[in-house]
């Protein structure tokens, strides 16, 4: 089990709040996006860099990693079964989805989202 | 819009008005122009298949995916596939002729049936359509021609436009699409979902990094002058650089407005 307060000192984690831009907002705004991906971590078992470890192949000797694409394809599933755990309208359901995957986009995982169109 | 206002204001967008859908006849000028586009021996370099993103099922859109290819063909109402022809040349000669007889190829310039009819076959037409490498570049540079055209014309249009790679595997067996035409680029068309600075004016490097005039004996970076530089801001060729101050706050709430990751 891991907690939002936990995962602020995380490395992938600064590097998601200040490449997002969230590392400009108030401590709590911060840990508010960070809570969601806590929830999502407790229910895969898995801390941050082991979600990415998933999404991403080993560095190659020139310090490139690949992406995975099956690996992206299951992370990309478990959020939005884990989303729909959440209990919450389909709006903020994606909303949670997408705080999630704007970790992974942060730290260099190409996910693009599906736009619920007004 | 004044020609240099259209050339400052394309740019490739990206967020599209999913909702709004473009008309018809817009269409047809974007093709037009394409139509009207520079091209060696008049021949037609490109093919286009213009989709109604709603008209495909959803296996047909995903299935023209690729990774940096996937919101863009929610949010894009309009896609033109554009294809290369790789059979520009047939028909070659004929088309020669009758510019020959229109007064576009001139005998001052060596022009006549004689030189087409007798010449041409083996110096020009089968030096291209025997080399599948020079077949491709001139095709390439043709059909980039009259794609450019056409981004143009969508902006003048008051569209917005972004060149993207895309998986052709599926649609070319739905479409029936011939084995000589290449895949090119698909063309995303539609209305901006926010202004059409859409951020500011992409990043370039100066002239003097790419453009040269030969001096002497050696090649000289061009020189701007700054009253042409001038005169291209007031004229909009030039204009208000990315990022704009407002532009990470428009995204984010595009992002929200549109349910995606930020």
């Amino acid at each position: 089990m891991t907690t939002a307060e936990e995962l602020m000192t995380d490395p992938t984690v600064v590097r998601w709040l200040r490449s997002a831009g969230f590392s400009t907002e108030t401590p709590a705004e911060q840990l508010a996006q960070v809570r969601m991906l806590a929830s999502f971590c407790n229910h895969e078992g898995k801390m941050p860099q082991e979600i990415l470890d998933t999404c991403l192949l080993e560095k190659t000797d020139d310090g490139q990693y690949e992406i995975s694409i099956k690996g992206r394809r299951l992370v990309n599933a478990a959020i939005d079964e884990f989303a729909t755990t959440l209990g919450l309208s389909k709006h903020y359901e994606i909303a949670a989805g997408n705080s999630i995957r704007g970790f992974l986009v942060h730290n260099g995982v190409l996910i693009q989202g599906k736009p619920s169109v007004p | 819009m004044e020609f240099r206002e259209v050339v400052g204001t394309r740019r490739s967008m990206r967020f599209f008005a999913p909702y709004r859908q473009v008309e018809p006849e817009k269409i047809q000028v974007i093709l037009e122009a394409a139509n009207r586009s520079s091209r060696s021996m008049n021949a037609d370099y490109v093919k286009a298949v213009v989709v109604n993103r709603d008209d495909l099922t959803p296996e047909m859109r995903d299935s023209l995916r690729n990774p940096t290819t996937s919101l863009d063909l929610d949010l894009a109402p309009v896609y033109i596939m554009w294809f290369i022809n790789l059979k520009y040349a047939d028909g070659t000669k004929e088309r020669l002729k009758e510019q020959i007889d229109h007064g576009i190829l001139a005998a001052s310039h060596g022009w006549s049936h004689a030189y087409v009819d007798e010449v041409i076959q083996k110096t020009v037409i089968e030096k291209i359509t025997g080399d599948d490498f020079r077949l491709n570049w001139m095709g390439a540079i043709e059909a980039g021609q009259a794609i450019a055209n056409s981004l143009l014309a969508a902006y003048d249009e008051g569209l917005g436009a972004c060149l993207h790679n895309f998986t052709d595997t599926e649609v070319r067996k739905m479409m029936n699409i011939p084995d000589h035409w290449r895949r090119a680029w698909l063309m995303l068309v539609g209305y901006p979902l926010g202004d059409k600075a859409d951020g500011g004016q992409r990043p370039r490097r100066p002239l003097s990094e790419n453009f040269f005039t030969f001096k002497g004996d050696q090649l000289e970076p061009l020189q701007e002058d700054p009253a042409v530089t001038q005169r291209l801001r007031e004229t909009r060729m030039i204009q208000e650089p990315s990022p704009l101050p407002y532009r990470h706050k428009e995204i984010r709430g595009f992002a929200r407005m549109l349910g995606l990751p930020e």
